[in-house]
C-alpha cells in the first residue's frame, strides 16, 4: 500500500505549475498555445492519470485560462479510449475537441432538453441545442452527447464544429457558449460506448482536481492575509476564530487532495473508476464551495472586491461543481453502486 | 500510488480473514457489546491471547518484542480483516499502537523485555494517565506528584481523570510531576505503575451514554518500582509527546469499515421501511451518500497519513475530519432510525444500538485532544499562523 506521490509525479507537477504560472496573465491564444508547446493535451496518453490530476489541481491554483479538465483531460481521454475500441478519430489539432451537452444528459436537469440522435443512411444526424457549454474559440470539434432515439440512452457523438453564440461566463477565465447543433445532418459519428464513460470520468477527475486547486490558493491567500492584516494591534491570524477558520479550510483542502489521489489511482488501475471519482467529485465540489465562503470571511471587505484575485478563484469553483456531474448527480450515482445492500 | 495488495499481502489477507472467521466466537462479530460489560473485557484478554499464539498480534512489532517483524502494510491488514469482520476494538488498543512504539524508542533493554511481551499476549492490559482535573487540554499543568522513594522509585500523590478503562487495566503509564517546585513542561517524569496495589482507587464516572468508560484514579502513596522511569528523571513531556506522535496513525486503520458496515446498515434499513409512504431512501439517499463519500475520503486519508510517515500536525487533521465526519454520520443515523420509528409505530430492533452510537461520538471532539486544540495545532505549526 502506498498512497503518495513519487518522484516522477512531484517533477511532473512542477512542470505544470512552472509553466502555467508564467501562463497565468497570457491572453487565451497564447495560454493554449503554451499547453501544446508543453504537451499537455497529450498528457492523458503520457503522463496518466495521476499526472493529470495534478496538472488539473496546478490548473485551478493558478487560475488558467483554459478549460482545462474539458479540453486537455476529458476530451483527449474520451478520444482515445474510442481509439482502443475501434473509432478512427479525423485528424484534429490536439486541444481543439471538447465536450458539448455532458451536464444535460448526465443530469438532466434545470429543465434542459438533451441533445437527440437520429440514425441516417450515412451516419447520424445531432440536433437541438446546448448550454452552457465551457469551451475555447478555437474548437474545431464536439464531442457531444447525444440520446439516440432508438434506445434513448446517452452516447457520445464526434460533431463538427457548426454554429456557435457566446454566452456570458460567471467564471471569467474560460469562454461559454450556446452552442447549435441544428443542420449538422450525416456529419455525426457515433463513439463506442465506453467512450462516454472515460469523458466523464476523467472530466469529473479533473473538475475535482480543478477545484482542489483553486482551494488550495485561497487557503494560502487567507493565511497570508491573515499574518498580514493587523487590527487590534495584532495580525489578525493571531485570534483564534481566525486560525480555526484556515485549519478547517485545510482539513477540506488535505480531504479533497486525498479523494482526487484516489480517483486517479482508481483511473490508473484496472478497478471501475466511477466510484472512486463520484466520491471525489462530490466531495470536492462542496468541500471547495465551503473554502471558498471561509476565505471570503477570512479576507474581510477586500475579498468582495473585482480588483482582489479571490473573486476569480471563487468562481472556478462555482462553476466546475456543477460540470461532468453535480454533487447530487454522483451521489444519486454512488447510491446506485451500492450493490449487495438491499 | 498503489491500493492494491502485492500477491503476498493478498495471501496474507486471506490467511488472516480465515483465521479470524474460525475463532471469533458466535455472537461476537455483529452486535458490539459495551466496553463496560464483563464480557468485552473477558473476551478482549481471550482474544489478544489467541491472536498472539497464532503469530497475528503486533506483526510490525520486532521479534525481540513479541511480534512478528513484518511490514505496516502487514498490521493494516490484520486491522482492516478485524473490522471487516466487526471484532469487537481491542482491549489493548492504547498499548499497542501508541505506548509499545514508545516503550521500544524510549524505554531501558531491561523494560522492554519485561513490557512489551505482556501487551501482545493478553496478560498486560494498559491504561494511560495524563489528564487531570487542572490539566485537559493543558497537559503540562499536571499536578500529580513523584515523590522519590528510599530504594530509587517513586510514591504517587495526586489524581487523574477522563482515564479510559482504568478498571480494566492491570498497569499505568503516567505523566507525573517529580520534581518538586518545577512548572510547565519541566520536571514531568513518565512512569509505570501497577494498578493492582494499596495507594491507587479507581471510581468510575457515569457518562451520558449510561456507561462507564472511563474513571477517575487517585493516587495515595502508590508505587512505581526501581526500574518504572521511562527515560530521563524530568524529562517525561519529550516521552509523552512521542506517544501522542503515534496515536494518530494506526489508530484510524479499519475504523473506515466498521463505519462503511454501519452505513450499509442503514441504506437497508432506508430501502425497506417507508416514510409517508415513500421508501426512506428518496429521502435520505443523498445525505446517506454524502457521508459514504466522506467515508472514503477518510479511508484515502489515513492511507495517506500512513503512506508518508508523517507525525505531529498531520494527524491533527484526520483526527478532525474522522471526529466531524463520524459525529455527521451518527447525528443522521439517529435522525433515520427515529423517523422511521415513529413511521413503523414502534422502535427498531437496533434503535438502541444507534442510540449508543451517537452518544459515543459526541465525546470525539474532545477525547484524545479538543477540537479546537486540533485546529490550533494546525493553525500555528502547519499554517505557520502567530502563536
Amino acid at each position: 500500500m502506498q498512497f503518495a506521490l513519487n518522484e516522477d509525479a512531484r517533477l511532473a507537477s512542477a512542470a505544470a505549475r512552472d509553466l502555467f504560472r508564467e501562463l497565468g496573465d497570457a491572453d487565451r491564444e497564447a495560454v493554449a498555445r503554451g499547453l501544446k508547446d508543453g504537451g499537455w493535451f497529450d498528457v492523458t496518453r503520457d503522463g496518466g492519470p495521476i499526472v493529470g490530476v495534478l496538472a488539473a489541481e496546478q490548473a485551478g491554483w493558478s487560475g488558467l485560462a483554459f478549460p482545462f479538465s474539458e479540453q486537455a483531460l476529458a476530451a483527449p481521454a474520451a478520444l482515445a479510449s474510442a481509439v482502443s475500441d475501434g473509432y478512427s478519430p479525423p485528424a484534429t489539432e490536439p486541444g481543439r475537441v471538447a465536450p458539448a451537452a455532458v451536464s444535460a444528459a448526465v443530469d438532466g436537469l434545470r429543465g434542459r432538453e438533451p441533445l437527440r440522435a437520429a440514425r441516417l443512411p450515412a451516419g447520424w444526424a445531432v440536433s437541438g441545442t446546448a448550454w452552457p457549454v465551457v469551451a475555447t474559440s478555437g474548437v474545431a470539434q464536439w464531442l457531444a452527447v447525444a440520446t439516440s432515439a432508438g434506445s434513448g440512452e446517452p452516447c457520445l457523438f464526434a460533431v463538427p464544429r457548426g454554429k456557435v453564440e457566446a454566452m456570458s461566463s460567471l467564471d471569467p477565465a474560460v469562454e461559454v457558449w450556446r452552442v447549435d447543433f441544428e443542420g449538422v445532418v450525416a456529419a455525426a459519428e457515433r463513439l463506442p460506448t465506453r467512450a462516454l464513460q472515460s469523458l466523464v470520468d476523467w472530466g469529473a477527475a479533473g473538475a475535482a482536481a480543478e477545484m482542489l486547486g483553486a482551494a488550495q490558493r485561497l487557503l494560502e491567500m487567507s493565511i497570508e492575509h491573515a499574518k498580514q492584516r493587523i487590527q487590534f494591534g495584532h495580525p489578525v491570524g493571531g485570534f483564534q476564530a481566525v486560525k480555526h477558520h484556515c485549519a478547517n479550510m485545510h482539513v477540506l483542502v488535505e480531504a479533497m487532495r486525498a479523494s482526487v489521489w484516489g480517483a486517479a489511482e482508481a483511473l490508473a488501475s484496472d478497478s471501475p473508476p466511477s466510484e472512486a471519482v463520484s466520491v471525489a467529485k462530490s466531495y470536492c465540489g462542496t468541500a471547495a464551495k465551503q473554502v471558498a465562503k471561509t476565505s471570503l470571511q477570512v479576507h474581510g471587505g477586500i475579498g468582495f472586491t473585482w480588483e482582489h484575485p479571490l473573486h476569480r478563484h471563487l468562481k472556478r469553483i462555482e462553476r466546475l461543481t456543477s460540470e461532468f456531474g453535480d454533487a447530487r448527480w454522483h451521489r444519486a450515482r454512488l447510491l446506485a453502486s451500492v450493490e449487495g445492500v438491499t | 500510488m498503489e491500493l492494491t495488495d502485492s500477491a503476498e499481502l493478498a495471501a496474507f489477507r486471506s490467511r488472516v480473514a480465515t483465521w479470524i472467521a474460525g475463532h471469533l466466537p458466535p455472537g461476537w462479530d455483529r452486535h458490539s457489546v459495551p466496553t463496560e460489560d464483563e464480557r468485552w473485557a473477558s473476551f478482549g484478554r481471550g482474544w489478544e491471547r489467541d491472536l498472539h499464539a497464532a503469530n497475528l498480534n503486533g506483526v510490525s512489532w520486532p521479534a525481540s518484542a513479541g511480534g512478528q517483524g513484518l511490514t505496516i502494510d502487514h498490521e493494516v491488514v490484520v486491522l482492516e480483516e478485524m473490522a471487516r469482520a466487526n471484532v469487537p476494538e481491542s482491549i489493548n488498543n492504547m498499548a499497542k499502537t501508541m505506548f509499545g512504539p514508545t516503550l521500544m524508542d524510549h524505554g531501558s533493554d531491561q523494560q522492554r523485555k519485561r513490557y512489551l511481551p505482556g501487551i501482545l499476549d493478553g496478560t498486560t492490559v494498559w491504561c494511560q494517565g495524563f489528564s487531570e482535573p487542572n490539566a485537559g487540554s493543558d497537559l503540562a499543568g499536571v499536578e500529580a506528584r513523584g515523590e522519590a522513594a528510599e530504594d530509587g522509585g517513586y510514591r504517587l500523590y495526586g489524581q487523574k481523570i477522563w482515564t479510559s478503562l482504568a478498571h480494566r487495566a492491570d498497569w499505568m503509564f503516567a505523566l507525573v510531576r517529580t520534581e518538586p517546585g518545577s512548572a510547565r513542561h519541566k520536571g514531568l517524569s513518565f512512569v509505570l505503575l501497577d494498578m493492582k496495589q494499596p495507594g491507587v482507587e479507581v471510581r468510575p464516572i457515569l457518562q451520558i451514554d449510561g456507561l462507564s468508560e472511563f474513571n477517575e484514579v487517585f493516587f495515595d502513596g502508590a508505587l512505581v518500582a526501581t526500574n518504572g522511569l521511562v527515560g530521563e528523571p524530568g524529562e517525561g513531556w519529550a516521552v509523552a509527546m512521542t506517544m501522542l506522535g503515534y496515536e494518530r496513525g494506526l489508530a484510524h486503520v479499519g475504523r473506515y469499515l466498521r463505519f462503511q458496515s454501519q452505513l450499509d446498515d442503514l441504506v437497508s434499513l432506508a430501502r425497506r421501511l417507508e416514510v409517508g409512504g415513500r421508501p426512506a431512501i428518496e429521502a435520505y439517499g443523498q445525505r446517506l451518500m454524502a457521508v459514504r463519500a466522506e467515508i472514503e475520503v477518510y479511508r484515502l486519508a489515513t492511507y495517506r497519513l500512513l503512506s508518508e510517515q508523517v507525525s505531529g500536525p498531520a494527524g491533527s487533521v484526520v483526527k478532525l475530519f474522522w471526529t466531524e465526519m463520524l459525529q455527521r454520520m451518527q447525528a443522521l443515523a439517529v435522525e433515520i432510525v427515529g423517523e422511521l420509528n415513529v413511521a413503523g409505530g414502534g422502535p427498531l430492533p437496533q434503535a438502541e444500538v444507534w442510540e449508543g452510537r451517537y452518544l459515543a461520538s459526541l465525546s470525539r471532539s474532545r477525547a484524545g485532544g479538543t477540537s479546537e486544540i486540533q485546529r490550533n495545532i494546525i493553525a500555528e505549526r502547519l499554517l505557520g499562523l502567530p502563536r
